[in-house]
């Protein structure tokens, strides 16, 4: 089989004493859209940062496409084509809704930008009708869309999300889940961070399950939700 | 006190306050990207009186007299140097403690302006230095009760500080460069994130800074001609004064409040007393930090998640 678009082995990675990540192994093939899930503090937002070196990974290796990302500065990820959307959406809130779109194109330059910008007012037309706002203007829902489109607006080979529905309400979750559904039609690999596990492996192929800086569990969808231990801790029972 | 001193004192103190506004960017615009205060930047500002000194020098000794061509080659050799000198303190000063305390920088900034003023008395001697006056002359605007004079030299400051301030304000509003500023500075990890390198980005903001400083002193050294090792001490208090009455943190605030300082500084001495000026000054700085700490157009600290 060819090999994975994203893997990551046997990594280590620490915040002065503590140990955040422990032996974790995964991997993400082409194409496809998997999920981790994991309750607070397991150590899902440190994966995803450790691909950029924020932790720096202490042992194990990760790989994009054959290229070691550990060895590599944090601002080279992206250009590699790597865009995450982060926990807490962090929007540059004093900029307009079309300057925090054109800072998603750092990775590529902006040559492909007015093209990339309709596709995006296309995909989120609230965003459309609020491109010259303030991004700090934008409610909770709408600086969630502007983070994706952003991270979208660099080309991405992948797509890291970091918890898309934190505090948001079920219909926007729901609208967010369906946008995200179309990207993935799309073709785009998705690693998808979820509390909410019942929309993550409604959209995802398979996941894993973390807990503690520990990767508890890998499988598909219906794999794991039949595991009485996840159905105990993320679904109610 | 008449119409023309008023208005005679608010044009010394426009021309003065532009030379604060540029000197506040520096400033405002570290303090903005990497929240320190840069104590040494206003000896780098003294060092381009320096190096304007040693460029007049150096051109009329090879027979340039023409005042442009002066003008041209003393701003383009300060900027120069001045940059070097701002990109290598951040380097080698800042830079390494960029993990530490938040004191860490602070008390590295006030080492190397010690240093940078023990370096220059060594090597260019203590005693005051001056340039000679190359440009004289003065508009004369005659008023119902008296006149005005402008010099020529004071619109000079005003004009080019006008234009370095203009310059500046379309990099950071409109260009890639400009973007990537304000994103290090909104959101630093975010931006690392996106594919900026923060590092660059910083050590640009110094050489901003360093070069905005440059502009101020040469025009500053070819106006009033005299100066030494300490200079950059007093103005640099004073442009940062300017920045925290504009707001720390906000470009246009630096310019205003180098504009406000400026103006206010020179009607007090008009109105007041010369002698205190600097008192005034600093009396400023204190009722702002505890009255109105953001300044005029600073927003309140956001805390950042
Ligand atoms: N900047 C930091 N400095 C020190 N410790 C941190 C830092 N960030 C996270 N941690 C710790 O690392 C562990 C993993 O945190 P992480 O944010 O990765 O968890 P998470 O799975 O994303 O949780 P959540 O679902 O709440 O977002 C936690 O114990 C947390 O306290
Ligand atoms: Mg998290």
């Amino acid at each position: 089989m060819n090999q994975p678009l994203l893997d990551i082995q046997e990594v280590d990675a620490s915040y002065g004493p503590i140990q955040a990540l422990n032996q974790v192994s995964m991997h993400i093939h082409q194409g496809e859209i998997v999920t981790l899930v994991g309750a607070n503090g397991a150590g899902k937002s440190t994966l995803l940062m450790s691909l950029f070196g924020n932790p720096g990974v202490t042992r194990g290796e990760i790989h994009f496409d054959g290229t070691a990302l550990t060895s590599q500065p944090g601002h080279k990820i992206a250009s590699l084509g790597i865009a995450l959307v982060p926990e807490g959406r962090h929007v540059f809130a004093q900029m307009s809704v079309e300057e925090n779109l054109i800072m998603g194109t750092t990775p590529i330059g902006t040559k492909h930008v007015h093209e990339d910008l309709e596709k995006m007012y296309e995909l989120f037309p609230i965003l459309e009708e609020r491109k010259q706002q303030n991004a700090s203007t934008l409610s909770g829902g709408e600086q969630q869309m502007l983070a994706i489109a952003r991270g979208l607006m660099s080309r991405p080979r992948l797509l890291l999300l970091d918890e898309p529905s934190l505090g948001l309400a079920p219909i926007v979750v729901q609208q967010i889940f369906s946008i995200l559904k179309e990207v993935a039609s799309g073709g785009m690999t998705i690693f998808l961070v979820e509390q909410n596990v019942h929309h993550a492996l409604k959209l995802a192929n398979r996941g894993y399950v973390m807990a503690n800086g520990r990767i508890k569990l890998g499988g598909t969808g219906t794999e794991l939700l039949s595991n009485r231990e996840v159905r105990e801790a993320y679904m109610g029972g | 006190m008449d119409l023309s001193t008023l208005l005679q004192q608010l044009v010394n103190g426009l021309a003065l306050g532009s030379v604060y506004g540029l000197i506040a960017i520096g400033y405002t615009m570290v303090y903005g990207i990497i929240g320190m205060i840069n104590f040494a930047h206003g000896d780098v500002y003294m060092i381009s009186a320096y190096v304007t000194a040693i460029v007049i020098a150096l051109l009329t000794f090879f027979g340039i007299e023409s005042f442009p061509i002066i003008l041209l080659g003393t701003l383009f050799f300060t900027i120069l140097i001045n940059s070097a000198y701002g990109w290598t303190i951040e380097r080698l000063a800042y830079r390494p403690l960029r993990q530490s305390t938040r004191l860490a920088p602070l008390i590295s900034a006030i080492g190397v302006s010690l240093v940078l003023q023990n370096y220059v008395q060594i090597s260019q001697g203590a005693r005051s230095q001056g340039v000679p006056t190359l440009m004289s002359g003065s508009f004369r605007l005659e008023m119902a009760e008296g006149f005005i004079q402008v010099s020529y030299t004071q619109l000079l400051i005003i004009v080019v500080a006008l234009l370095g301030m203009a310059l500046l304000t379309w990099i950071i509003q409109s260009t890639r460069l400009g973007r990537e500023c304000r994103a290090t500075q909104q959101d630093r990890k975010m931006a690392m994130i996106l594919g900026i390198n923060t590092d660059r980005v910083i050590s640009t903001v110094f050489v901003i800074g360093a070069a905005m400083a440059a502009l101020a002193g040469t025009l500053v050294t070819l106006n009033y001609g005299t100066f030494d090792f300490y200079i950059g001490f007093i103005i640099g208090i004073k442009a940062f004064t300017a920045a925290v009455l504009g707001g720390i943190g906000s470009l246009p605030g630096a310019m205003l409040g180098g504009i406000l300082l400026g103006m206010s500084e020179s009607l007090f001495s008009g109105m007041v007393n010369t002698d205190y000026k600097d008192v005034f000054a600093f009396s400023l700085l204190v009722l702002i930090m505890i009255f109105r700490p953001t300044g005029l157009l600073g927003k309140p600290e956001v805390e950042k998640v």
